[in-house]
């Protein structure tokens, strides 16, 4: 078979890559803001825009600045990290249901936040973790998910089916649980209460020192990301192939091990378990952009999860009402039909992810 | 075969299989062989025999039990595993199956080895994979999705990828299999062609006849040994008999006729 026909431009994609980004970006942008204006008590525009910018003092700048902005940049860096965590995992793990929460990963941040709270000093409680003791949260929540990843990926190396991992991962997550019941029935009341105000999941009872301890931890994530994405692209065509073409295998499973680690456990040791984010983004994007090439999905995903995770917040305000949504049922509501959507689209066809 | 000061891969006393813990699984006894620059080089033998292993192992997969494998003069454990991908290429049996993967995505993969830190394409490795998708006769469905495309069109995609990977040596596990006849022959051929501008391929097939056809050299592995030679030697030296060594050739519908004969109609 002689071809003549020209070869069309490289590289193309159909999408118009930039146009998307730049409305992704807009979009990003206006749900930050609107997650300021809008929230359980409500306050004008006006006040809100004079918050930002004057020094009214007034308690509605108290409310917006204390409140309302720490609680938005938390979700945009929530929302970074769980869809790049979810992200490197589908394709590292080349299972389209990978993700921090369904494999149990968030579960072992969990754990090794349990055993922080309820096991360690009885001087350590969520109420006075500050200083040393929140990257001593922080980094017992990366070794619980790194145990959990380490599991995980021993297993995989020799179980290749989908659902296998992924029923294995539940289980992995509902052992984990019992294990965390029974260091509760052993543990004192105080630890308890502390440990189950942290369980309940929120971007909203974060100090400032916590917020500056998960900022840089999920920007040391996103920069592990970027410094990836060359192998996350190999890694798409499997390990034998990938290694075949010069991938070096055991530095790129370091790689993208502390990566998966220090952004979900990040996340979870100061939010929480929050669901099915890091599943569901790295299937909008791949759908949006209709590519697999990580130069464009990890920017494709920290805005989409920024987005996301920013939309969540403010539905889970009820804006106008009293009350609030517990976060994790929002972004469960966002993410489970996207998660089912690939469960029955991989039935029809065989294609990995 | 051509002479031997023009050969680019080397395998001396190779012993091939697995290492679990302490022990040794060898698979067949020392393996010796040779292919030369531009040679189209047919691995033949039966299922299980350790095809697959010895492909794995010449392309730096599978670490050798023992023996030694030169590529070029160099010696391929010491040769590290980026520079390796620079000289030899590898397809396997194995489907890539990724939603969302364009065919022009995946042979840019093949550039791999000669990118910067994030793989960014520039206009060196554009030619190369423009140049990859005309040899492959890839041109009118490079923008198409991996998934969509058929059987032959994906074997034509994978070698479109090792050819952007600008390597020697093309290393493939069975081409040939899952084709339909006509994508068979159409495969075979490019493969020919490719060897003749200047690639040194070894791949693996059960198709004896395209490999008596269009094979340099012919690598029969066997239980006893490896035998090596051009075709048309092996074919009058009966060393292809032992391929034929079935109960179904002794009666029934595929007994009587002289497997030499059947043979040297593809000579």
């Amino acid at each position: 078979m002689k071809t003549t026909e020209p070869i069309k431009p490289s590289g193309f994609t159909g999408r118009n890559n930039t146009l998307i980004f730049a409305i992704m970006g807009l979009l990003l942008a206006v749900v930050f803001i609107l997650d300021l204006f809008l929230g359980s008590v409500s306050i004008r525009a006006i006040d809100v825009a004079k918050a930002i910018f004057g020094d009214s003092g007034s308690d509605f700048e108290t409310i917006v600045m204390k409140f309302r902005l720490p609680k938005a940049v938390t979700a945009l860096f929530v929302g970074i990290a769980l869809s790049l965590s979810g992200l490197q995992m589908q394709t590292f793990f080349r299972n389209p249901l990978a993700g921090p929460y369904v494999l149990g990963v968030s579960s072992g941040a969990s754990m090794g936040v349990a055993i922080v709270i309820l096991g360690f000093s009885s001087s350590l409680t969520v109420v006075n973790l500050q200083g040393l003791g929140n990257w001593l949260l922080v980094m017992s929540a990366w070794v619980g998910a790194g145990m959990v990843m380490l599991l995980i990926m021993f297993i995989s190396s020799r179980v290749r089916d989908i659902m296998t991992i992924l029923i294995l991962g539940i289980m992995l997550a509902s052992g984990i649980s019992a294990i965390v019941s029974i260091m509760q029935y052993f543990s004192s009341e105080t630890m308890l209460k502390a440990y189950v105000i942290w369980t309940m999941g929120s971007l909203g009872n974060l100090s400032s020192g916590q917020l500056n301890v998960l900022v840089i931890c999920v920007s040391a994530g996103i920069l592990l990301s970027i410094s990836s994405i060359k192998m996350l692209n190999a890694l798409l065509i499997g390990e034998n192939y990938a290694g075949s073409i010069g991938l070096n295998i055991r530095l790129s499973r370091t790689v993208i091990f502390a990566g998966t680690s220090i952004l979900a456990g990040s996340v979870t040791a100061f939010c929480g378990p929050v669901g099915f984010i890091g599943i569901a983004v790295p299937h909008i994007v791949r759908n949006i952009f209709r590519t697999s090439d990580h130069t464009i999905l990890v920017p494709g995903s920290i805005l989409t999860g920024g987005i996301v995770m920013i939309a969540s917040d403010i539905v889970s305000q009820l804006p106008g009402s009293e009350s609030v949504l517990p976060i994790n049922s929002v972004t469960s509501l966002i993410g489970i039909p996207v998660v089912i959507w690939v469960i029955l689209r991989n039935r029809r066809n065989s294609v990995s992810f | 075969m051509k002479e031997k000061d023009s050969e680019i891969l080397s395998i001396d006393s190779l012993a091939i299989g697995y290492r679990s813990g302490n022990r040794q699984n060898i698979l067949l006894p020392p393996i010796t062989a040779s292919a030369g620059r531009s040679e189209l080089v047919a691995v033949l033998g039966r299922n299980g025999i350790g095809k697959s292993t010895l492909l794995r192992t010449i392309i730096g997969l599978q670490t050798s039990l023992g023996g030694k494998i030169m590529i070029n003069g160099e010696s391929l454990a010491e040769i590290p595993r980026l520079e390796l991908a620079r000289k030899i290429g590898y397809i396997s049996t194995e489907i890539i199956r990724v939603s969302n993967m364009t065919v022009y995505n995946l042979i840019s993969l093949g550039r791999f080895p000669h990118t910067n830190w994030i793989g960014s394409i520039d206009p060196e490795s554009r030619d190369a994979i423009d140049t990859a998708i005309l040899k492959a006769g890839m041109g009118s469905f490079a923008d198409r999705y991996i998934s969509e495309l058929s059987d032959g069109e994906r074997q034509r995609a994978m070698i479109a990828r090792v050819l952007a990977q600008d390597t020697d040596i093309m290393v493939m596990d069975e081409p040939l299999a899952f084709l339909d006849l006509p994508g068979k022959y159409e495969i075979a051929d490019l493969l020919y062609n490719l060897s003749r501008a200047g690639k040194t391929i070894i791949f693996s097939t059960h198709d004896i006849n395209i490999a008596i056809k269009l094979a340099d050299r012919v690598w029969l592995v066997q239980k006893e040994q490896l035998v090596e030679g051009a075709p048309e030697e092996l074919v009058e030296n009966g060393s292809f008999d032992s391929m034929f060594e079935s109960p179904a050739f002794l009666t029934g519908p595929f007994s009587g006729s002289s497997v030499r004969d059947y043979l040297k109609n593809f000579l």
